[in-house]
């Protein structure tokens, strides 16, 4: 069962990957060996539980699955044309900050759409009718996330485009 | 169409509730690409290429609690090495720059880096451990020497820090004050240890080394 502090080794010279088992805190000397890749180097455990090994000779990363506290005898190929992988690490996903809010109001009868400041790499798009996918990048002028939009003869909606 | 609505939410809240996404980095060519875990190769992209002095081949990784990025390299031009470190969104800075090449790395619960390497020109494998300090990170030496050579590290659960001893073919263990013992040797006559890791870490970890024999 993994996710106990067992420890695991590559091992390039002999193409495996050990797996030592921890027993209450103590960690045994028996082996186990899982399916090997050609020439093993770098791992890392993600979140889940999966195990990823870089194999430096073939340019792969291989990914031993976490089902249910066991991992998968064989490993699955996750990536390939890397060169000679070395290293391996795992990072979290930053978070995605949550899109800016278009807002429309009307400043001396006239429409502005505007969005917070200093939300950037966005780009303010406009459409005649919601039924067509004809969005296209609105063409006034656009100043400080701010646009003064001249009266339309028919319906105008907009939409902010990260791209 | 209500019931159908409602299906989708459920099946996407387990969903999200089964699997988490996290970063996977590699070295590979001097070159650090970003994964997504949960998309697999689809969602390659180059992290860091290395366009400044000093280059050199990328042989470690580590990830901090705050997602930055620390590439340890081997500076083939004069036997020495650096410490890279760069932010989760990309760009940084030289975090060390010695006379020790940094085969591993590992960040211990406190934050503190760990990195073995060999000394120049003498080759004797060593591990140093970097604080921060005012002026920058601090590195004194936390172990060297005897029956050492260079590999992966990794912390376990208790915050003991454990090495693969690659030109020895074992698995080393480090006590607190640095004194180490050896935890087993590996089987078959071609042994080389690589990288080592604990599984059911809490914090991200990772390591591993292009090891050189030097015995």
């Amino acid at each position: 069962m993994t996710g106990n502090g067992n420890l695991w080794v590559t091992d390039y010279g002999a193409g495996a990957v050990y797996e030592f088992t921890n027993n209450g805190g103590t960690l045994s000397s028996a082996v186990t060996t899982f399916a090997a890749v050609r020439s093993p180097d770098g791992l890392a455990f993600d979140s889940n539980g999966n195990l990823f090994v870089a194999d430096n000779a073939d340019g792969k990363i291989y990914e031993y699955l976490n089902s249910g506290g066991a991992l998968s005898p064989a490993p699955s190929i996750f990536a390939s044309g890397l060169g000679s992988p070395t290293a391996l690490a795992i990072g979290p996903v930053p978070p995605v900050s949550p899109p800016p809010l278009l807002a429309i109001s009307l400043a001396g009868g006239t429409p502005v759409v505007a969005w917070p400041v200093p939300s950037t790499g966005y780009v303010l798009q406009t459409n005649t009718a919601l039924t067509t996918g004809n969005w296209g990048d609105y063409g006034g002028v656009v100043s400080n996330n701010t646009a003064t939009i001249a009266p339309s003869q028919g319906n105008l909606f907009f939409r902010l485009m990260h791209p | 169409m209500k019931p159908k609505f409602y299906y989708v939410l459920v099946l996407l809240a387990l969903a999200a509730h089964g699997t988490q996404a996290d970063n996977l980095f590699v070295a590979a060519g001097g070159d650090i690409y970003k994964f997504d875990t949960t998309i697999g190769a689809a969602s390659q992209s180059t992290f860091n290429s290395q366009s400044t002095p000093p280059t050199g081949d990328l042989d470690s990784l580590v990830v901090d609690t705050n997602g930055n990025v620390l590439a340890g390299y081997y500076n083939s031009n004069n036997g020495y090495g650096f410490i890279d470190e760069f932010a989760s969104a990309g760009g940084g800075g030289l975090f060390y720059n010695g006379a020790l090449s940094a085969f591993g790395l590992a960040l211990d619960s406190g934050g503190d880096l760990f990195m073995d390497g060999e000394s120049y020109p003498n080759q004797t494998a060593v591990i140093y451990k970097f604080t921060s300090a005012a002026n920058g990170p601090v590195e004194t030496t936390f172990a060297a020497g005897g029956g050492l050579s260079v590999g992966g590290l990794a912390f376990d659960h208790s915050g003991t820090l454990w090495m693969a001893n690659g030109g020895y073919g074992s698995i080393i263990k480090f006590a607190a004050n640095g004194s180490h013992t050896t935890f087993v040797t590996l089987p078959g006559g071609s042994a080389d240890p690589r990288g080592v890791a604990f599984d059911g870490q809490r914090q991200p970890v990772g390591d591993g080394l292009r090891c050189r024999r030097r015995l």
